[in-house]
């Protein structure tokens, strides 16, 4: 099962987070961070009623920006947002290895600076694929003012579920 | 001389050719920068260089790409004059970084909080002394992603006013995205302050 995640702009992270782990109250969470670093991450899965040992971070912005001197427990990084075979082989490895409930895909507003429509779609397909191969839901965050509706609901066709979290 | 050809085109000379033409016409114009991803780095890199030693501009360049330190090594390294430039770092306090303190960079706590990224680049304009002046922001396409779209549109246009008024000329640096997106939605509601755009092809 896959699920599309409209969400709004305004600090939304740490709500989403908490309901993921309420809905998911076992097996590891895998987020994929196309737009925040672990280190804004980190508090938020600290804080709260949150399990952080519970998520297992792959961070694709922070390498691009800065060097990295110190590895993080539970976060893997690549090298860039736009490196999608490799971010493809590390969501492979985290899911083979930590027997993830969840993946989260954090967003598709930021995939659509990397690719275009078309190739974005595909690539999204291929991960929703991938996810499904080991069992594990997916779930697509996309910031609902940042599309207008032809694009939210070609992504609704490639999703089994849409959520709008803006109305709440 | 080193010049940067993107399939083809010929971004160096393109600037060379454009950038006189607003200074002629008193400064103060607002041009729109749209690159491919995958272009982006060369793109500002050779936009500084030309802006900095062939135009002996100063200015201020908001930085969401890399961090100040990491940043200047790399535009040092290609040929900008750094010391023509004050720097504006909307990443490294995002990151976790507490980075040590320089009179030639500004660090604002994170892209969200654009009031400080606008105040920091005010406060920089008085201490440019070179005739030909310039502001860069790299990118709106990033600050958009932790902003809304009315919010940009206001910020932009504030300092858009803000610096025509100063003859300060400023470079709003965009990445092309999908079609239906927020950022050709920021496009079209920027048009009416542009004075300009260059459009690198893919």
């Amino acid at each position: 099962m896959n699920f599309l995640v409209l969400l709004p702009f305004w600090a939304y992270t740490a709500k989403m987070l908490s309901t993921m782990e309420e809905v998911y109250t076992d097996g590891n969470i895998c987020y994929v961070s196309l737009n925040k670093p672990y280190r804004i991450l980190k508090p938020l899965l600290e804080e709260g009623n949150l399990h952080p040992e519970r998520f297992r971070v792959i961070d694709a912005v922070t390498r691009s920006v800065m060097h990295l001197s110190t590895p993080e427990r539970n976060c893997v990084f690549v090298s860039s947002p736009n490196a999608f075979d490799e971010l493809q082989q590390r969501i492979v490895e985290t899911l083979a290895k930590d027997k993830c409930r969840l993946l989260v895909f954090d967003s598709i507003s930021s995939l659509l600076i990397y690719l275009k429509e078309e190739p974005a779609l595909a690539y999204l397909k291929k991960i929703s694929d991938t996810a499904e191969m080991f069992r594990c839901e997916a779930l697509f965050t996309v910031l609902k003012e940042n599309l207008d509706d032809s694009l939210v609901k070609r992504l609704g066709l490639i999703m089994d579920k849409t959520v709008d979290m803006t109305r709440e | 001389m080193t010049e940067l050809t993107i399939s083809g085109f010929n971004f160096t000379e393109l600037l060379r050719k454009r950038l006189p033409i607003y200074h002629k016409a008193g400064g103060g114009k607002i041009t729109l920068l749209d690159t491919p991803q995958q272009y982006h780095l060369p793109v500002t890199l050779e936009l500084l260089r030309v802006l900095t030693t062939e135009f002996d501009s100063s200015g201020v360049y908001m930085t969401t790409m890399k961090v100040y330190s990491e940043l200047v090594p790399i535009l040092d390294g290609q040929g900008v004059d750094v010391s023509k430039i004050y720097f504006v770092d909307v990443v490294s306090k995002m990151y976790g970084l507490e980075p040590e303190r320089t009179p030639r960079c500004e660090f604002v706590s994170s892209p969200i909080n654009i009031q400080s990224i606008k105040n920091a680049v005010s406060g920089y304009l008085d201490k440019l002394t070179s005739q030909r002046r310039f502001v860069v922001f790299d990118s709106l396409t990033t600050i958009l992603l932790y902003n809304s779209l009315p919010r940009i549109v206001q910020f932009t246009t504030d300092i858009a006013e803000h610096l025509k008024a100063q003859h300060v000329d400023a470079i709003l640096v965009m990445m092309t995205t999908a079609k239906g997106s927020t950022n050709d939605k920021l496009i079209a509601e920027l048009k009416p302050i542009l004075d300009d755009r260059i459009d690198i092809p893919d």
